[in-house]
């Protein structure tokens, strides 16, 4: 039982980090209508960045808080200019093939960049949460992973907030819905698609950021927890922030039981199994259990 | 006379392509060699993606189906490679069909997830069963291709011949179905609502195209076996992909010709990057780059480029070439409005 509780636990802490960059990935798709599948390796840019500004050997050595910080604005600035320079050119294409271009050479590019300007070598985050565990019931809890699930609420009632609550909200909801009837009201559609991008970029490195201690700082980091992340939303649903969560805790824990406990998929397969889980939601129900159901126009 | 060109283009290219061996370097005979598996690969992503308009990032996953059933037949259990090689391409084929099935619903970005999550999927699997597959560590083949004594050729210089063979053979199937009714329908597929209207049942095209796609990428896989008489896991992974699928863009994705440009850029462009000096780490910063700029530039890459200036030349016309499908759709027509007066 107590193996059961903490197989859970540990689930919950992955699944923060999906849920996490699942949020990312909503508010990408729902301001601009696009798979970003660059969004792991521009939120593993993120974490390396605020490794440069505190550890590494040659950087600043700027204390840990203000690294992240720092990594954050910079985050935002860099995805805000991404999306005006390269992606506002295909948003509207009708050609399938080009949006996916477009996102794959920016993987491929961000990729590159990251391994020549930071090395390949694998690098030590330092711990942002205390290190150190407590014990409930026989099941240990890390801090890290109540700081995870923390943040995890922080960042979506923030987002919650910010858009249900602010005028800068309304009109990004409304762009999101209507980009033509929103720049005939007014709306500047350009720097709201901006901005959605921006901080889709920053919620990613902060995720990056979070699970980098765990995980270690490498280039493919971010590739698996890419793939959970777009279960998760397909779970909960592309444009839910709430399907984002739901299905990203879910994610995690489904992956620590199965992988704990059948043993043919082991921890070899686990991918391969949340790949079938993949196929049969966007099969079965698109839309994933939140979320809205497309209509489009062929 | 537009025909009759492109007739002259494809002798010229095969007759080079035939007496290369004889003319260079059994290095360059090696690279070659390369070209001609990596263009049989991106042929393979020119009927799926181009002709069909189905994008996946999974082609890595049936190069490495050929690549493996060629390599576990042949190296292990000692069959020959002209029954390895085509059952390779039928297990692709078969797999290629259950992948089809359930694409048939996903379209563009969701299609594309799915793939890519098969194209990660597939090095899991055969570390999975590294007993059979060698895992990571790979698995020799130890069967090269002697060349026999009646023909006075090199062992490298027969292999290479062997491969041509093939890739000639792949390239006039695909070049002929293209042209043919079955063809016109499968690029029409592409375009659902138009096609199911005239009567062409896109669901069974789709699905099949799927298919023969990913049987041309396993005897790619086959001749890349052939060639490199090993395999490793990491080498079939989401970057092959890439590789293939950026290799069609820069090519040219709507024409069998880019297949070929495809090929030799794959080969090629890695080796001229670190020549102009460029850290071979950013490798895929230029793809990335050349990547950006065919689709924000030059549509329809260089195959397509070459296919205008044919055109020109032909007639001295901006003739388009009947037989080509366009795969960007038109621009909506722009209204504008004088200010302040009436129209």
């Amino acid at each position: 039982m107590t193996l059961f509780l903490q197989r859970i636990l540990d689930g919950l802490s992955s699944g923060a980090t999906y849920a996490a960059l699942g949020l990312a990935l909503v508010l990408v798709f729902r301001s601009t209508r696009l798979i970003n599948l660059a969004q792991g390796e521009m939120a593993m840019f993120g974490a390396y960045l605020a490794w440069w500004f505190t550890a590494a050997p040659g950087g600043p050595g700027w204390p840990l808080g203000v690294a992240i910080g720092g990594s954050l604005v910079a985050s935002f600035a860099g995805g805000a200019a991404l999306e005006r320079v390269l992606v506002r050119p295909i948003e509207r294409s009708t050609n399938h093939l080009l949006p996916v271009v477009v996102v794959v050479a920016l993987f491929v590019a961000i990729n590159a960049i990251t391994a020549w300007r930071f090395g390949t070598d694998a690098q030590r985050m330092p711990e942002v949460f205390p290190i150190g565990t407590f014990d409930v019931a026989g099941v240990i809890v890390p801090w890290s992973t109540i700081g995870l699930l923390v943040t995890l609420a922080a960042i979506s009632v923030l987002l919650w907030l910010l858009l249900q609550r602010t005028r800068l909200g309304l009109a990004m909801r409304a762009v999101a819905s209507n980009p033509e009837s929103s720049s005939l009201a007014g709306v500047p559609v350009s720097r709201l698609l901006m901005f959605g991008w921006g901080l889709a970029a920053a919620v990613g490195s902060l995720a990056a950021v979070l699970v980098a201690p765990r995980l270690y700082l490498s280039t493919t980091m971010m590739q698996g927890v890419l793939l959970y992340a777009f279960l998760a939303i397909a779970i909960g649903g592309f444009d839910s922030f709430a399907g984002a969560i739901v299905g990203g805790l879910a994610v995690g824990v489904l992956e620590s039981l199965v992988g704990g406990y059948v043993g043919f998929i082991g921890s070899n397969l686990k991918l391969s199994f949340g790949v079938v889980v993949l196929i049969a939601f966007l099969l079965v129900r698109p839309w994933g259990l939140f979320g809205s159901p497309q209509v489009a126009r062929e | 006379m537009n025909g009759r060109i492109a007739l002259a283009g494809w002798a010229a290219t095969l007759l080079a392509f035939v007496l290369l061996p004889l003319v260079t370097s059994s290095v360059t005979t090696n690279k070659f060699s390369v070209v001609l598996y990596s263009s049989v690969a991106v042929l393979s992503v020119v009927v799926l993606t181009g002709f069909n308009h189905q994008v996946s990032l999974g082609q890595s996953a049936f190069f490495g189906i050929g690549a493996y059933a060629t390599a576990i037949l042949v190296g292990t259990h000692g069959w020959e490679y002209w029954l390895a090689i085509p059952l390779g391409a039928v297990i692709a084929f078969v797999v290629g069909v259950i992948v089809g099935l359930p694409a048939l619903r996903l379209k563009g970005h969701y299609l594309a997830l799915v793939t890519l999550g098969l194209a990660v999927v597939f090095p899991q699997i055969l570390n999975r069963f590294s007993s059979v597959t060698g895992g990571t560590s790979g698995l020799g083949v130890k069967r090269r291709l002697v060349a026999p004594g009646w023909s006075g050729l090199e062992d490298n210089q027969w292999s290479y011949y062997v491969l041509l063979v093939i890739a000639v053979a792949m390239f006039v199937l695909v070049r002929n179905v293209a042209l043919s009714r079955v063809g016109r329908a499968l690029r029409a597929s592409g375009h659902e609502t138009a096609a199911r209207s005239s009567g062409v049942d896109v669901a069974f095209y789709r699905v099949t195209t799927f298919g023969v796609s990913a049987a041309i990428a396993a005897i790619a896989g086959g001749m890349f076996s052939i060639h490199n008489q090993f395999v490793g896991s990491s080498d079939f992974g989401l970057l092959r992909s890439v590789d293939m699928l950026a290799a069609m863009v820069v090519g040219g994705g709507t024409m069998v010709a880019g297949a070929v440009v495809g090929g030799l850029f794959l080969q090629f462009a890695p080796e001229y990057t670190q020549q102009l000096g460029i850290d071979p780490v950013l490798t895929p910063v230029v793809y990335a780059a050349l990547l950006l700029f065919c689709v924000y530039c030059f549509r329809d890459g260089v195959a397509g480029g070459a296919a205008r200036l044919r055109a020109v030349l032909a007639r001295g016309r901006m003739d388009r070439p009947p037989s080509r499908a366009r795969w960007v759709s038109p621009r909506a027509p722009r209204i504008t409005e004088e200010v302040g007066g009436s129209p």
